[in-house]
């Protein structure tokens, strides 16, 4: 398979399954060489690479409010014992 | 630690004491996505949370194990963000979203990656504000995309499965997504620096 000859549509989808490590390791070797010769999908990863950790450095933030956590319980404590 | 099976059985047969350990083992999670999703609307993240939970001991009799537990708890926070949005009368419009640049000059496009910026600990309030901000911009069905698949790290499968979407449905929005929130953040903190 030729990169170059794929359509656009097809060649971002690869790179997109290629940024999310879910491509086969054939197909991932294959990126990976084009990818060396080619600044427009090099940009193209390294801006989509940095939007994704951006992203998941979302996760290491929110726990649940104290007050949230309360009235849970007390929902929960309100219900024991009714559900059939 | 107490296996999960051990605390779903006893959860099932009403014990909240033992229900109230799962949730502590979810909740954290279950919490990220409803503050995500529901972005700019604490209240809102707030009653997901707790309802995903109540739903969740009331329904756990019907749930059978075929997924996980954290899969079925984050169908049951989604859905739940979902039937919140179709009560309301507006979602944000973005005309990026239907066209979007598929392959564009990638290079043009710098911005600060927070994930290893030094500071980001004294300027981690600002930066959250920031990212949250650009997510708020975005619809509904690419926040809970986006949240679950980028933020939370799940497969595009898992995503897919949990939102009851195709892979190709979940793969599309993510690319849309990502290219609207990637401008979004150059714009945010700025391009100057990564220029050189």
């Amino acid at each position: 398979m030729k990169l170059e000859r794929l359509s656009c549509r097809r060649r971002v989808a690869l790179l997109l399954d290629y940024l999310d490590r879910e491509l086969p390791a054939s197909e991932r070797k294959l990126l990976a060489r084009h990818r060396a010769s080619c600044r427009s999908c090099t940009g193209l990863l390294a801006s989509l690479g940095r939007t994704v950790r951006t992203l998941h450095a979302l996760k290491r933030v929110s726990k649940p409010p104290v007050s949230a956590c309360r009235a849970l319980a007390a929902e929960l404590r309100s219900i024991e014992g009714t559900l059939p | 630690m107490i296996a999960e099976r051990d605390l779903i059985e006893r959860s099932r047969s009403g014990d909240v004491q033992a229900f109230s350990r799962l949730i502590g083992r979810y909740e954290d999670r279950i919490y990220r996505l409803a503050k995500h999703v529901c972005v700019g609307l604490p209240a809102e993240a707030d009653d997901v949370y707790q309802d995903t939970f109540l739903t969740a001991f009331k329904k756990l009799k019907s749930f059978r194990g075929d997924s996980e537990l954290g899969t079925w708890l984050y169908r049951i926070a989604s859905n739940l963000c979902l039937m919140r949005r179709r009560k309301k009368s507006s979602e944000p419009f973005v005309p990026l979203l239907d066209s979007p640049h598929d392959h564009d000059d990638g290079a043009a496009h710098q911005f600060r990656d927070w994930s290893t910026t030094p500071e980001e600990a004294a300027n981690k309030k600002e930066l959250v504000e920031k990212v949250t901000g650009a997510l708020a911009k975005l619809p509904m069905d690419y926040r809970l995309v986006l949240t679950l698949r980028d933020v939370e790290g799940l497969s595009t499968a898992e995503t897919a499965k949990i939102l009851k979407l195709s892979v190709a449905a979940v793969k599309s929005r993510l690319h849309r997504g990502r290219l609207f929130l990637r401008d979004e953040f150059e714009r945010a903190f700025g391009a100057k620096e990564s220029r050189r």
